[in-house]
């Protein structure tokens, strides 16, 4: 049986989001930039259907980011709602040097990071011990829900700056450039911080393991 | 070991479909409150300005015309005649 059978067996949602994605090909990516650049100047003048036709191309990728920064579903469309505003209101210095979606994204990057940062202090003190959570010995057996709840939380240990980039090199799947342009950090930074807080990662998720199999 | 159950726990996270939002209409409310706002905050500054307008008028009129007037050749030879001259 080929991977894409697998996955289509095992997690149709997972199946369909994929083959949405192999039929959206080069010239519907063309198409949507020329409308995005359209809708960017009518938005400018104050066309606020400009405005709902740009948040409704582009909320679902935008959902989908932001579910990486929180899984309260309450937060969760704040946050969506806050990278709109944001971008609404900064457009005036959207230059249209890089595609709207890229700009967007940086945006999204940035509301998440803050919003992160702001709940620091909470962050402690939700925090639930992993070692409670044996299931975490055969992560490869774990819905996709359940999975990315724990490695949520796992994240949700380490410090912010950490969290970004581990979110956006290995959850994301960003290359190294695309995470530089996103946080603003140098693409050796990003390496060098990638490495750290992944070492911390896995130090931590062992200790997680070591503990779930001890009891 | 734990480096491939990790990349495992990535994989199956990376599997999960986000919930649908639609934020279109609250964005769109929280920009135009944005600019209710905006506009009720310029309001009293355009009266401000309105009146200032009304008295700067009468002022570069009265500065106009005294300008004209003491600037006029005719006021030296004027003011050179005896008064029963005038």
């Amino acid at each position: 049986m080929t991977q894409a059978a697998v996955l289509m067996l095992r997690d149709p949602p997972a199946f369909t989001r994929l083959l949405m994605a192999a039929r959206s090909g080069p010239v519907e990516h063309a198409s949507s930039a020329q409308a995005d650049a359209a809708d960017v100047h009518d938005c400018r003048a104050g066309d606020q259907d400009a405005l709902r036709r740009l948040i409704e191309r582009h909320q679902a990728r935008i959902a989908a980011l932001m579910w990486h920064f929180t899984r309260d579903r309450e937060a969760h469309a704040e946050l969506v709602q806050d990278v709109f505003v944001e971008a609404w209101r900064a457009l005036a210095s959207y230059r249209g040097e890089a595609p709207f979606e890229h700009w967007l994204a940086r945006i999204a990057t940035r509301t998440g990071y803050r919003f992160w940062r702001r709940r620091e202090g909470e962050r402690r003190v939700a925090s639930v011990p992993l070692e409670d959570c044996p299931e975490l010995r055969a992560p490869e057996e774990l819905e996709p829900s359940r999975a990315a709840e724990l490695l949520q939380r796992l994240l949700g240990e380490l410090p912010p700056r950490d969290r970004l980039v581990l979110t956006l090199r290995y959850l994301q799947e960003r290359s190294v450039r695309e995470t530089a342009e996103l946080t603003g950090w140098s693409p050796t930074m990003v390496k060098v911080q990638a490495w750290r807080a992944r070492g911390k990662l896995l130090r931590r998720f062992e200790q997680a393991t070591r503990e779930a199999e001890d009891e | 070991m734990s480096e491939d159950k990790l990349r495992a726990l990535m994989a199956r996270a990376r599997l999960e479909a986000p919930p649908p939002v639609d934020v279109s209409a609250a964005v769109l409310a929280t920009m135009r409150a944005h600019e209710r706002e905006r506009q009720g905050s310029l309001a009293p500054l355009a009266w401000v300005a309105l009146a200032s307008l009304v008295a700067a008028i009468p002022a570069a009129l009265a500065l106009t015309t005294t300008w004209e007037l003491l600037t006029d050749p005719l006021l030296g030879l004027a003011g050179s005649l005896p008064w029963w001259a005038l």
